[in-house]
């Protein structure tokens, strides 16, 4: 497999512009970059899958045979006989309303030969190999009543259908839990070696690469800008950018943070807090509970995360806390305050005195206001402001503490960035001047850098304003960084409480260490 | 002055979508013509003159579209029947959109229980054979301009109440809510600052779709005789009246239903591109 | 599955007690009795009719007596057609209206899909914007509108096909009223299973089929057919309501003597047993219709049948 050299120009700035790699039989190869680097552009055009709006020109020749301009039948047989492609959300790439078995089988069944029964046989083998549990059982489930790790799974077992020369994986873990993501990579390492594929990783993760790749190609704005051996470049960078997405990656060997702010006295106690759903299944209701009688405390001025995977409560928690969720037992207190379950029945000076900061930053501000209607909103309900030169100086102090130009008070919310609404966000938790903010995976949904510069807003901000911060988050990297305790969830419980510095040292039980050991570290060559 | 993105949306629509444009031009144009026509014309919508029967069109005599069997002009008696069927159209549209935002807006935001039973009586509101039920209501009861408006809003809400229920539900659990819930933003305020506004574009596109239902269900009522009654027409009634004498005077079916056909393809039209434009992963032809 | 089914079919009871309630209370709601139209009678054999119509008994016996009637399938003596009862006349007329109805739906299915079909795989080519076109502007057109115009053509101008229903030729009688009545659907199906199967098209897992090599067809048959069709078949019980409500059209233009033209003759008669007992005979119709196409659903979304 030689000279892969694509380039393409799509409507104003090009997707993937002018991009030459080269993968021998049996590498690895993995791209990082950005959101918008145009990573899976590659990957599409490397299957042939890009969408008739996309003009592609250049030239990618797998096994020697091209793939830009290739008839539908040499698409086909190469799909079929050399390429394989693993996608990045396996709840969707499987159809919903087929068996498992069925869809693996229907791609067998394209083989000469094949009888219906040995499909059967060859699908049921194959997903024994890609390590499913009671693999007749899920041949004849339908996806939905697979996890996500055991979809992705399906969707190797799919993908080596055929014996393909190359894997192509696009982001095949981004959408599991860090657990997860460790099984999955080791398991494509396992199949890759005793297949001897290549594979192609495409990931914004340079943990994932350098977990499952040897050599790396850094791409930016659809140009190559460094590429070498993952040792080699994650020990020393050549280019800026490289350096910055390394630097921007949190890594849970980071320097412990320092929090003159931290006091003893305790702002927020909560006890045996239990929350639970009823959950209809087909007719019958089943009670699942999130969070089982867990207790846990912030002091003022502290910031405490609490760590867990998806599924293990920490955001029914959070929301609980916050007054969005009512918990069927325990008890809540702020300060003096008891606190209600519902929100609506706390007083406005309770109120005030907690905020949230919220994941997806776009859905959290009201897409028909402005900025500056958003952030006087809080002023007007609390009459802390009164008059509109007040209110304007307000949202102009708040908009500059937060690292904004004043200019965008004007602007509604879909005309910001990611990082730009984000801190909107908090500049709406903060106008109120609280005494704890609750950060509800706020970090999760940006990129590399931007997550980089709101971790060091809220970090001043706490500082600053003795604030303190419950920080929701699954990545240990975020917490070794900003927290001074960690609490570490799972299936609604506490299982480790510890400070940063002990949790990262001498983690306690079997849980806390697996979760990190499953954290992708960066392979650097020992300098 | 920065213009909302609702209101900059909908200008961009007007000027930029070219059905979209069309349609209004059309629209408005058939509208203003049913308003003024009537006046411009010498003849009355009632006068019955039998010497006069069956013209066919001639621009002598301003018979443009010509008279039907009792001598009346068409052309007044189609102009009126735009006028009107576009008035049951508006008032019906109003009366449906009213109580289905209102539907739909409270289920959503109530979710829970209530959500579930409003929904309920939806689901079972959706398998009634609502056109025979007023049909019924024309039998039983007088028939009245003001019953067929309400009637017919009164059916045609139940789709407009489930989308917009599903928006404020889909809504409300936006992150943007439940800020403000935390901020203590009374619950009436986000009903009308934080979801309403967000529905709107929902709404307009639910207003281009209801109208034509309404015109086809006001027009099938009125042809079957059951909805105005004479001398008052409709496109409806006029196009009955045509069927009856299409053999010897095509002109009577003809013309009432070109315009029928031209309203509705407008409406369908306006609201198929108001919905491409609006959805962001509809396809632009 | 079968608790599924049980539960649905249950679920249908109230909505159909339901809707006889409200026909019924609308019905005697109804200013005057029924015979107030014709010439004014002596007290006593007024009193006589509404002994023999029960009109004496309060309403709640009369609803309890009308609904014991209906499960025997007594629907009461037309008020108009004396010497026969409702359930003669619907019996008598049931047929041609249920051949009418059912070759038009199938029509516009086979029709529709093939075009819905055909625009989906050549989306944004001329076939494609062409039919949409004309999908919009089929829908556009009221039953109405179309079956005069086709009798125009076909009949009037062309002399190829009958006008009426009641001409001689029992193969061509169906073809006029047949087609006006399936062409808006048609149009509606094809409209709506374009769109259906371009979502499905595009989703992600048609992409990771691609991309395991399979070919178009098995794609489309194996992969998208089943998606792609749930949309149409929730779409199937607003049809045939559509369908009914335009037979009685079709009916009233054709001259075919079916249960739409009981109907408006009914309703403009003020035959009241007659239009309640039709009323509860489409509800029941269109009730037990949407209650097999959610079984269907069920069966084809295995999301719904398993949790």
């Amino acid at each position: 497999m030689s000279d892969l050299r694509i380039r393409y120009g799509g409507c104003e700035a090009p997707a993937v512009d002018g991009l030459s790699f080269s993968l021998g039989a049996s590498d690895s190869l993995g791209i990082v970059g950005e959101s918008g680097a145009g990573k899976s552009q590659t990957a599409l055009a490397i299957m042939g899958l890009l969408p008739d709006t996309a003009t592609i020109s250049g030239s990618i020749k797998v096994d020697g045979t091209e793939v830009v301009g290739a008839s539908k039948q040499t698409l086909r047989q190469l799909r079929r006989q050399t390429l394989s492609m693993i996608f990045q959300d396996p709840a969707t790439a499987l159809n919903p309303y087929l068996r498992v078995g069925a869809q693996l089988d229907k791609i067998l069944r394209m083989r000469p030969g094949m009888s219906r029964k040995a499909a059967a046989q060859k699908s049921i083998s194959l997903l024994e190999r890609v390590g499913l549990p009671d693999p007749e059982k899920q041949y004849r489930a339908f996806p939905h009543q697979l996890s996500g790790g055991m979809r992705q799974r399906a969707l190797i077992a799919a993908a080596l259908i055929g014996d393909p020369a190359l894997i192509v994986a696009d982001e095949p873990t981004t959408a599991l839990d860090v657990t997860v993501q460790a099984q999955i990579l080791e398991l494509l390492r396992r199949l890759q070696s005793e297949m001897n594929t290549a594979l192609l990783m495409i990931s914004h993760d340079l943990g994932v690469i350098s977990q499952s790749a040897q050599n790396i190609l850094v791409i930016d704005k659809g140009k190559t800008i460094e590429e070498g051996r993952c040792t080699e470049v994650f020990s020393s960078p050549q280019h800026p950018h490289t350096a910055r997405l390394l630097e921007a990656a949190p890594v849970i060997d980071a320097e412990l943070p320092k929090n003159p702010a931290r006091s003893d006295d305790v702002l927020l106690d909560v006890q045996d807090i239990t929350i639970g759903f009823r959950e209809r299944r087909g007719w019958r209701h089943r009670n699942f509970v999130a969070v089982d009688s867990l207790s846990i405390s912030v002091n003022k001025g502290e910031v405490v995360a609490v760590v867990g995977e998806s599924g293990s409560g920490k955001t029914s928690l959070a929301r609980s806390i916050a007054g969005l969720l009512p918990a069927q037992h325990g008890k809540l207190q702020l300060l003096t305050n008891r606190l209600p379950w519902q929100v609506s029945e706390r007083s406005k000076s309770v109120r005030k005195l907690l905020q949230m900061v919220f994941q997806d930053p776009v859905s959290s501000l009201s897409p028909a206001m402005r900025v500056a209607q958003i952030l006087a909103e809080p002023l007007t309900v609390h009459q802390t402001a009164v008059g509109i030169d007040d209110m304007q100086k307000a949202v102009a102090d708040i908009l500059r503490r937060v690292g904004l130009d004043a200019d965008l008070k004007d602007r509604y919310p879909h005309e910001l960035s990611g990082g730009q609404a984000q801190r909107v966000a908090i500049a709406r938790a903060l106008i109120v001047e609280p005494s704890l903010l609750i950060c509800d995976e706020a970090l999760a949904a940006l990129d590399g850098s931007v997550r980089r510069e709101i971790l060091a807003l809220l970090k001043t901000e706490q500082e600053r304003s003795g604030l303190s911060i419950l920080l929701i988050t699954h990545d240990l990297g975020v917490v070794r960084e900003i927290s001074d305790r960690v609490v570490v969830m799972f299936q609604g419980k506490v299982c480790e409480t510890a400070t940063n510095e002990m949790l990262f040292a001498s983690p306690q039980h079997d849980y806390t260490k697996k979760l990190l050991a499953a954290v992708p570290r960066l392979a650097r060559r020992v300098a | 002055m920065k213009l909302s993105p609702a209101t900059k949306n909908g200008i961009k629509l007007v000027t930029g979508n070219r059905t979209v444009r069309a349609c209004l031009i059309i629209l408005s144009g058939v509208l203003l013509l049913s308003l003024i026509g009537p006046f411009a014309s010498r003849h009355s919508v009632e006068a019955i003159n039998f010497d006069e029967s069956l013209i066919s069109p001639t621009f002598t005599d301003g018979r443009v579209f010509g008279t039907d069997d009792l001598g009346r002009d068409l052309f007044v008696r189609t102009m009126q029947g735009i006028r009107l069927t576009m008035a049951v159209a508006v008032v019906a549209t109003l009366v449906s959109l009213l109580i289905g935002v209102t539907y739909g807006v409270i289920a959503g935001y109530a979710g829970g229980k209530l959500d579930a039973l409003m929904m309920r009586l939806v689901d079972g509101l959706y398998a009634m054979p609502f056109i025979f039920f007023v049909i019924l209501l024309m039998v039983v009861f007088e028939r009245s301009m003001l019953l067929i408006f309400v009637a017919i809003g009164a059916i045609n809400w139940l789709d407009t109440a489930r989308i917009v229920r599903g928006q404020t539900l889909s809504l409300k659990r936006r992150a943007f809510v439940d800020a403000a819930r935390l901020t203590g933003v009374p619950s009436m305020r986000i009903i009308f600052r934080h979801i309403v506004p967000n529905l709107m574009g929902v709404v307009v596109i639910y207003i281009t779709l209801t109208i034509p239902q309404i015109i086809l269900f006001e027009s099938f009522l009125s042809f079957l005789g059951l909805g105005v009654q004479e001398p008052q027409a409709s496109l409806g009634s006029l196009v009955s009246g045509g069927v009856d004498s299409m053999e010897v005077a095509p002109w009577m079916l003809l013309i009432p239903a070109s315009f029928l056909a031209l309203i509705l393809f407008c409406f369908n039209f306006l609201g198929d591109g108001l919905r491409d434009a609006l959805d962001p992963r509809g396809d632009a032809t | 599955m079968l608790r599924f089914a049980l539960l649905r079919i249950l679920s249908a009871i109230p909505t159909l007690l339901f809707v006889i309630l409200t026909a019924f209370l609308l019905v005697h709601a109804a200013p005057g009795g029924p015979f107030d139209a014709e010439r004014v009678l002596p007290p006593e054999i007024e009193a006589n009719i509404e002994r023999t119509y029960h009109l004496d008994e309060p309403l709640p016996q009369q609803f309890v007596r009308y609904v014991r009637g209906l499960l025997h399938g007594d629907m009461g003596p037309s008020y108009r057609y004396r010497s026969y009862t409702v359930a003669e006349i619907i019996a008598g007329a049931y047929p041609v209206s249920f051949l009418l109805g059912a070759l038009s739906l199938l029509l516009a299915l086979a029709l529709g899909m093939f075009l819905g079909l055909a625009a989906a795989i050549r989306r944004n080519t001329m076939l494609d914007r062409v039919l949409s076109a004309v999908a919009i502007s089929g829908i556009s057109l009221p039953v109405f509108v179309i079956a005069p115009v086709l009798v125009l053509f076909f009949a009037v101008h062309l002399h190829w096909l009958p006008a009426s229903f009641a001409s001689t030729s029992p193969g061509t009688r169906f073809v006029l009223p047949v087609l006006a009545l399936a062409l808006p659907q048609v149009a509606y199906i094809a409209r709506l299973f374009r769109g259906s199967m371009i979502e499905v098209l595009e989703s992600d897992f048609i992409r990771s089929a691609t991309a395991q090599g399979l070919r178009t067809r098995a794609i489309l048959f194996h992969h998208a057919i089943r998606p792609a069709v749930l949309p149409l078949l929730s779409y199937l019980g607003p049809a045939v309501a559509t369908v009914l409500t335009g037979s009685v059209v079709v009916e009233q233009i054709f001259g075919i003597p079916g249960l739409g033209q009981h109907f408006v003759s009914g309703a403009l008669n003020r035959d009241y047993t007659l239009v309640l007992g039709l009323v509860i005979f489409y509800a029941v119709l269109i009730i037990t219709l949407n209650l097999i196409v959610d079984l269907l659903y069920g069966y084809l979304d295995p999301r719904i049948r398993y949790r």
